[in-house]
């Protein structure tokens, strides 16, 4: 939590902008790997079928 | 709005995958002109297939340099003409309908497989490089003989 500038805790308390990748946001380290597993095995299997289309042309 | 820098990375990785798959379709479609078998609108009255042009006279025409169209019809157990030969390296064109029921056409091994629907013609396109004995057969089942139905095209 940042506090308001006109808040109780005069001088120490306002910091000015928030850190973005401060601790509040959430780690998606565990959804990127799984969206990118997914993404690559859609890949793969798109690009091998389409191969086995230009192979039988 | 805050997109997460992980976010932002799987959403360009979606996004160009869906840019080349739609660009590889568009390629294929209008550079090179692969269509479904039945994209067109001819049809034939089902019930007149055996004297309706060019059905009323099934077989092969050469109509180009190594090019040929093969008139066909699938009907209940079988294909007319039963006999077909190419030389090797031909391009064929398939014309093919039904006077019956919903046949198959299956090369296998080729990218020939389409259904034929009695009332629609359907096309198909497919260069036989290799010299050899090429199966045709039905993969909708039509009834009792289903298994019996094949053919062969002979390429030499």
């Amino acid at each position: 939590m940042w506090r308001s500038a006109n808040g109780a805790d005069g001088a120490n308390g306002w910091r000015g902008k928030p850190d973005r990748r401060d601790s509040n946001e959430p780690s998606l380290k565990g959804t990127f790997v799984s969206v990118m597993l997914l993404g690559a095995f859609l890949a793969v299997t798109w690009f091998s079928i389409f191969m086995l289309f230009m192979v039988r042309q | 709005m805050h997109i997460h820098r992980l976010e932002k990375i799987w959403l360009a990785f979606g996004l160009s995958m869906l840019f080349v798959f739609l660009l590889t379709l568009g390629i294929s479609a209008f550079a090179r002109g692969n269509h479904p078998p039945s994209a067109h609108r001819l049809t034939v009255d089902p019930t007149k297939v055996n004297e309706t042009a060019p059905f009323d006279n099934p077989g092969v025409r050469q109509i180009g340099d190594n090019e040929y169209e093969v008139v066909m019809t699938a009907y209940v157990f079988g294909y007319k003409p039963g006999k077909i030969e190419v030389p090797a390296g031909a391009t064929v064109h398939f014309t093919v309908t039904s006077p019956d029921v919903v046949h198959g056409f299956e090369i296998p091994g080729t990218n020939v497989n389409m259904m034929v629907v009695p009332g629609e013609v359907s096309h198909m396109t497919h260069t036989f490089k290799k010299a050899g004995e090429y199966l045709v057969l039905c993969n909708e089942y039509c009834g009792i003989g289903h298994e019996m139905m094949k053919t062969v095209i002979t390429v030499k």
